[in-house]
């Protein structure tokens, strides 16, 4: 912030401050942004979270902690957390075994090879939401899982009605459409390694397994790196296909915590509370991914 | 070496078809539930015998499939445009220059791009009520802008980093001002 204070003292400036300046003035749109839809809600919803406003109404009182001794207390919080670590967490394996696997698959030449990169990475640009109605009838009573349940003349399953088979079920959604992600972070990650690694490794004589583990797996920790990250703060942003398969149901039984404070302020008309669990929904999860980003990262550079 | 190669490629195209398979039936089952009339009751692996276009039609007619197309349309373009320029700019600096504002900022961004936006989700809606942003095209697209801010900064501050610097000072000895080494 100096350059700001030397703009009164001095007429001339010298060319550092100036640019110093100018970088400055290059933040200054984000910067508002970041204060105007980020900043001052999350001010004002702790300001909220301490009222028992109902999300429209004029009048309100302040209840100070109370909302958050219930927070503490909601059995529906607890299982919204260990859904949302779930969906995060799990999704974030699959969809880096399966992007790996994709990937490794399809660098070889091949013909074919275009087509496969191509199906995979379509349902990344179909919106989630589309995605969960889509996957909707495959899991309903009368079903596309059940017609192949059927066929093998078993008893239909009520998919959806067990709030931990939904759970897994929507990771596996969630971490097959998004598979394709990781497929072209690795893709690209792969095609960065330099042929000559590839053959100094001939000459030494290692192939298959090891060649993967001390060759490729080394070099492509940066893409590692970067496909884990995205993965993880996709999953525990999960919403959309929530909302479009069970809504959070049966009960509460597969809420993230993302869905739950949609559930609690227009649904059940509780803008307090909602934004009490939105405020410990902001700051766990913002510790979490924060953490898992800065050792990765430490990490990655130690083995580079 | 590249014959043994050749020799063990077969396997890959099963594999091709299981995959294509496991990407493409849920939009072959979407295909042929669209084409069915609502009365249709067979099996939804079973594309109609007489396929219909009235589910289409009533898209169009009673869903407006149109006028959500231009919202999103227009929706898109506005906050790609943002999202892209104010990026860059904003990118600049922050990959430039090492300084507590700069850092600070820097893991604000990430801090943002990590926390679903839902978890602010009342008092920003309330916010935006007190903006007059609710029911108007700028309300969505400033929000989206901002959310998707951070991911444009970050992918920007990345491959700024990986030009090298002495390009910049080769700019300022040929007299290009701050604004135009950006």
């Amino acid at each position: 912030m100096n350059s700001f204070r030397k703009v009164g003292m001095k007429k001339q400036l010298s060319f550092k401050q100036q640019e110093d300046l100018v970088m400055y003035l290059f933040t200054i749109p984000a910067l508002i942004l970041f204060v105007m839809f980020v900043i001052i809600p999350f001010v004002r919803g702790i300001f909220l979270s301490a009222t028992n406003w109902n999300g429209y109404s004029q009048h309100f009182k302040i209840t100070g902690i109370k909302n958050y001794v219930r927070l503490c207390t909601d059995p529906n919080v607890l299982r919204a957390l260990g859904n949302t670590l779930i969906y995060g967490c799990g999704s974030t394996l699959l969809q880096n075994v399966a992007g790996l696997l994709f990937a490794l698959y399809l660098n070889k030449n091949f013909v074919g090879r275009t087509l496969g990169r191509t199906v995979i990475y379509l349902p990344v640009m179909i919106a989630p939401l589309i995605m969960g109605y889509v996957m909707y009838f495959f899991f309903t009573l009368g079903g596309a899982m059940n017609d192949v349940r059927a066929f093998f003349s078993q008893a239909p399953l009520d998919w959806l009605s067990d709030g931990k088979r939904a759970v897994a079920i929507m990771t596996l959604i969630n971490s097959w459409q998004f598979a394709g992600i990781s497929m072209v972070i690795y893709l690209a990650g792969l095609q960065g390694i330099p042929t000559m690694y590839y053959e100094a490794a001939e000459m030494d004589g290692v192939y298959g397994w090891k060649l993967f583990t001390c060759v490729t797996l080394p070099l492509l920790a940066p893409a590692v790196t970067s496909s884990i990250v995205i993965n993880l703060i996709g999953g525990l942003k999960l919403f959309d296909i929530i909302m479009a398969l069970t809504g959070g149901g049966p009960g509460y039984d597969s809420h993230s915590l993302s869905t739950l404070v949609n559930r609690t302020y227009f649904g059940s008309e509780n803008g307090g509370y909602a934004s009490a669990v939105g405020l410990f929904a902001f700051v766990l999860i913002g510790v979490i991914s924060y953490f898992a980003t800065t050792t990765l990262n430490r990490y990655q550079e130690a083995m580079s | 070496m590249s014959m043994v190669r050749k020799d063990r490629q077969w396997w890959r195209y099963p594999v091709l078809v299981l995959v294509i398979a496991a990407y493409l039936t849920p939009i072959y089952v979407l295909t042929g539930i669209s084409f069915k009339p609502a009365s249709d009751l067979s099996s939804y692996w079973h594309f109609p015998d007489n396929p219909t276009w009235q589910n289409f039609i009533s898209a169009v007619v009673t869903g407006h499939i149109f006028t959500a197309l231009k919202n999103t349309i227009i929706i898109t373009a506005c906050s790609v445009v943002l999202i892209v320029s104010v990026g860059a700019i904003t990118a600049y600096p922050l990959a430039r220059m090492k300084t507590k504002f700069t850092k600070g900022m820097t893991a604000f961004a990430l801090i943002i791009m990590m926390v679903p936006p839902l978890s602010i989700l009342v008092p920003l809606y309330a916010t935006l009520v007190g903006y007059g942003g609710i029911n108007r095209y700028w309300g969505i697209i400033v929000t989206l802008l901002t959310f998707e801010l951070p991911l444009s900064i970050f992918l920007y501050a990345n491959f700024i980093r990986a030009i090298p610097q002495t390009l910049d000072e080769a700019a300022h000895i040929d007299g290009a001002g701050p604004v135009q080494k950006a």
